[in-house]
């Protein structure tokens, strides 16, 4: 009796654990072939109405194996509305498959929308919780949905180029800015700093795509175009990017050095509590990589004068450029602000001495070598 | 000091993340958090040191019975019924907030009753458990997810793009006067050391409580506190960190493993967190079940032998926990927290106060 009791007992339990699989099933969830990946989201102002935008939406279509496919497959949906989420809401019925937003990995950004009402735009991207804010946001020259479109003949079939371009995933080198979505965010919202978004372009026949250049971008003012030059000055002093190459002249020696670390310590000097300079020191450790004479090992400390020298004025030019559009793209206002207690004045304090502060740098550079010839 | 003492605080005080103390912190991150988090450190580390102090001097029994042998039924029961609602409280508070969490980034397409049903299940089962078998339980969870939660935060404080410049400029916001409900919010990160009320039955030698307890609990409690603060602030900013409606799982989604299996932490960061706030939930639901059974021993209620009392005071809790995940609005869950924190400092003085008097009782 007891015995039968017990099997009739599992029973019970078995069926209840079985009896879970079909709550399971409920879950609402989709299969992946019900299901297109956004791996790009382009936002461009509207062409037919005022204040509205133009979303242009990369999906990538699934291939059934990286032997089979020939290259990438690439859809565009593309759609006017007044705001981005009505836009994707009516783009979500251009296609018969979920719009899969997790997989987004850059949001790019015409220029022309970097002025004003950035926060309108922005807030869609942070609130809507299934976009990852370590997405690359990029600013586009002349049309986001012409830099989506373009499709490199070096891209290969499961990897996108223009992802690959940041955060040193592929191609690593100074000149290229990475921002990620909640730096943008952050920089964008804070007193003290300004956001810096890389450039995007294409190449004239629209085959292949060219970041080099950078935006300072400040809400109620035109974004600001950084050189591909001043990108690298930006990228090397703020997060210390490798593989910048300076060109040093003295009389007729002219060399090209190769930093291989640098490092950047700043400070705002004050004074009877107001302030009255910037303190840069920048340290360099690199190996001369060109020149258009013999150069002897013993002199090593001569050209380390030379560099340093030059590359001083270098970054005074660029600080002095972003100074005076009044852009702090380094945040020597964040620096400032946390030097005293808070007080409601401290930035507005800030922003009317900012302009007129004078830079003093200091460059030290640390040649290893010459390279593998003298 | 035994092992499990520690479980218990650490347990809590790292789960503070999912709950929303964090929100509540940052929401006043203008106003006074910092001074009363100062504060709730050095209040919080001294009622640790009391309450295990006082428990010292009833090795093996816990609260309940205590109180009904050496006090009144009058001051008994209100005393336990309110110290009911308080675990009761924690313990949804927790499974609410994490449920939300859930919905919103795990899963949006699950309806909301299906995922708390799926929570409430498993918790059922695990309230029911001896409390013995909680203890280890605590410690499997501690030992398989401590590990992970370490790595996560070398990964916080590694990243180059943690700005330490938005973190001192929050530190700038020390000269305002304390606020009330920042404090209780800090002050919940020690609340972990009450469990004993229930479980210091399974306790029958004496605690050590010296100065070098004390240091590791306060040393532990200022560095949870510090990275509950400062660390979102450090990835978002000072101005607009208030408008985060989860500051801790935005904060896990801006770290990117570059060659990680997955690239994003915040999978790894909400199952981790999965683990702990399961536990402390489980340790505080337990802890409000067992009272619950004290103050209401339904001792006819029996089938084949076995109390069904703490069967039906199960499924209470289970319907309601699923009734109000449907109707809270996440502005209420949010109030319902402020209060909750800001009643801790009557809890502890409650707390202290009836063991207070059971001892005085009990030696007269």
């Amino acid at each position: 009796m007891k015995h039968r009791f017990k099997n009739y007992k599992v029973i019970v339990v078995a069926a209840m654990y079985f009896s879970c699989v079909f709550v399971l099933a409920g879950c609402g969830f989709k299969d992946i072939d019900k299901r297109v990946f956004v791996t790009g989201i382009g936002i461009d102002p509207a062409e037919k109405e005022e204040g509205g935008y133009k979303v242009t939406l990369k999906l990538s279509l699934p291939v059934a194996s990286i032997k089979s496919s020939t290259g990438p497959n690439y859809e565009y949906l593309v759609y006017e509305g007044e705001t981005l989420a009505e836009a994707i809401r009516i783009l979500e019925t251009h296609t018969d498959k979920i719009l899969e937003f997790g997989h987004t990995k850059i949001i790019v950004i015409n220029e022309e929308l970097l002025q004003e009402n950035m926060k309108d735009f922005m807030d869609y991207f942070v609130r809507r919780s299934d976009i990852q804010l370590i997405a690359w946001v990029a600013a586009a020259k002349t049309s986001a949905e012409s830099i989506l479109r373009v499709e490199p003949s070096a891209e290969s079939a499961v990897s996108s180029t223009l992802v690959n371009f940041f955060g040193s995933n592929g191609t690593e080198s100074p000149f290229i800015t990475s921002t990620f979505l909640y730096e943008f965010r952050r920089d964008m919202l804070s007193d003290g700093v300004d956001a810096v978004l890389p450039l995007v372009e294409a190449t004239e026949d629209k085959k292949e795509l060219i970041v080099n250049k950078s935006l300072v971008v400040k809400e109620k003012s035109k974004p600001f175009e950084l050189t591909a030059e001043q990108s690298k000055y930006y990228n090397t002093l703020l997060n210390g990017m490798s593989g910048f190459s300076y060109k040093a002249e003295k009389e007729d020696l002219t060399f090209v050095i190769n930093m291989e670390k640098t490092t950047v310590h700043y400070k705002v000097i004050m004074d009877d509590g107001k302030p009255t300079s910037i303190k840069m020191n920048v340290k360099m450790i690199g190996v001369i990589g060109q020149s258009n004479k013999n150069l002897a090992l013993n002199n090593l400390k001569e050209y380390d004068k030379i560099a340093a020298e030059a590359v001083k004025k270098k970054i005074t030019d660029f600080l002095t450029t972003v100074q005076e559009k009044n852009l702090d793209p380094i945040g020597f206002g964040l620096r400032y602000r946390t030097m005293m207690l808070y007080d409601k004045n401290t930035i507005s304090e800030w922003q009317k001495a900012y302009p007129d502060l004078p830079f003093d740098v200091s460059v030290d550079v640390a040649l290893k070598g010459t390279g593998a010839i003298e | 000091m035994s092992r499990f003492l520690y479980y218990f605080i650490f347990l809590t005080m790292v789960s503070n993340i999912i709950a929303s103390v964090p929100k509540i912190l940052l929401f006043e991150s203008k106003t006074g958090a910092i001074p009363s988090m100062i504060a709730a450190v050095i209040i919080g580390t001294i009622f640790i040191y009391i309450l295990v102090k006082l428990f010292n001097s009833f090795p093996g029994k816990n609260l309940p019975e205590m109180l009904k042998a050496h006090t009144p039924k009058w001051f008994a029961y209100p005393v336990l019924f309110y110290l009911f609602l308080c675990w009761f409280c924690a313990g949804l508070i927790t499974l609410i907030t994490y449920v939300f969490l859930f919905i919103t980034f795990f899963s949006p397409e699950t309806s909301i009753v299906i995922t708390t049903f799926a929570f409430v299940l498993v918790i059922s089962f695990g309230i029911l458990m001896k409390s013995r078998s909680m203890l280890y339980m605590a410690e499997i969870v501690i030992v398989l997810f401590v590990p992970i939660i370490f790595f996560l935060l070398i990964k916080f404080y590694a990243n180059p793009k943690l700005d330490w410049d938005f973190i001192k400029i929050s530190m700038m916001h020390i000269n305002h006067v304390p606020s009330y409900w920042a404090f209780g919010a800090s002050l919940y990160l020690f609340v972990g050391i009450a469990d004993l009320v229930i479980f210091n039955k399974l306790f029958t030698k004496k605690h050590k409580m010296g100065w070098k307890q004390v240091l590791i609990i306060g040393l532990t409690g200022t560095a949870v506190l510090f990275t509950t603060f400062f660390v979102p602030i450090g990835y978002n900013g000072v101005e607009q960190i208030a408008d985060l409606t989860f500051p801790w799982v935005s904060t896990s989604d801006s770290i990117r493993m570059k060659y990680g299996l997955i690239e994003r932490v915040i999978f790894i960061f909400i199952l981790a967190f999965l683990g702990i706030a399961f536990v402390s939930l489980l340790l505080h639901w337990h802890v409000a079940l067992k009272i619950l059974e004290s103050i209401f021993e339904f001792k006819r209620l029996k089938w084949k032998g076995k109390l069904l009392a703490p069967y039906i005071f199960v499924i209470l809790f289970g319907i309601i926990s699923l009734v109000l995940t449907r109707k809270l609005t996440q502005y209420q869950l949010f109030s319902l927290s402020n209060y909750f924190y800001g009643s801790l400092p009557i809890f502890f003085t409650v707390l202290i106060i009836s063991l207070v008097v059971v001892k005085r009782r009990a030696k007269l």
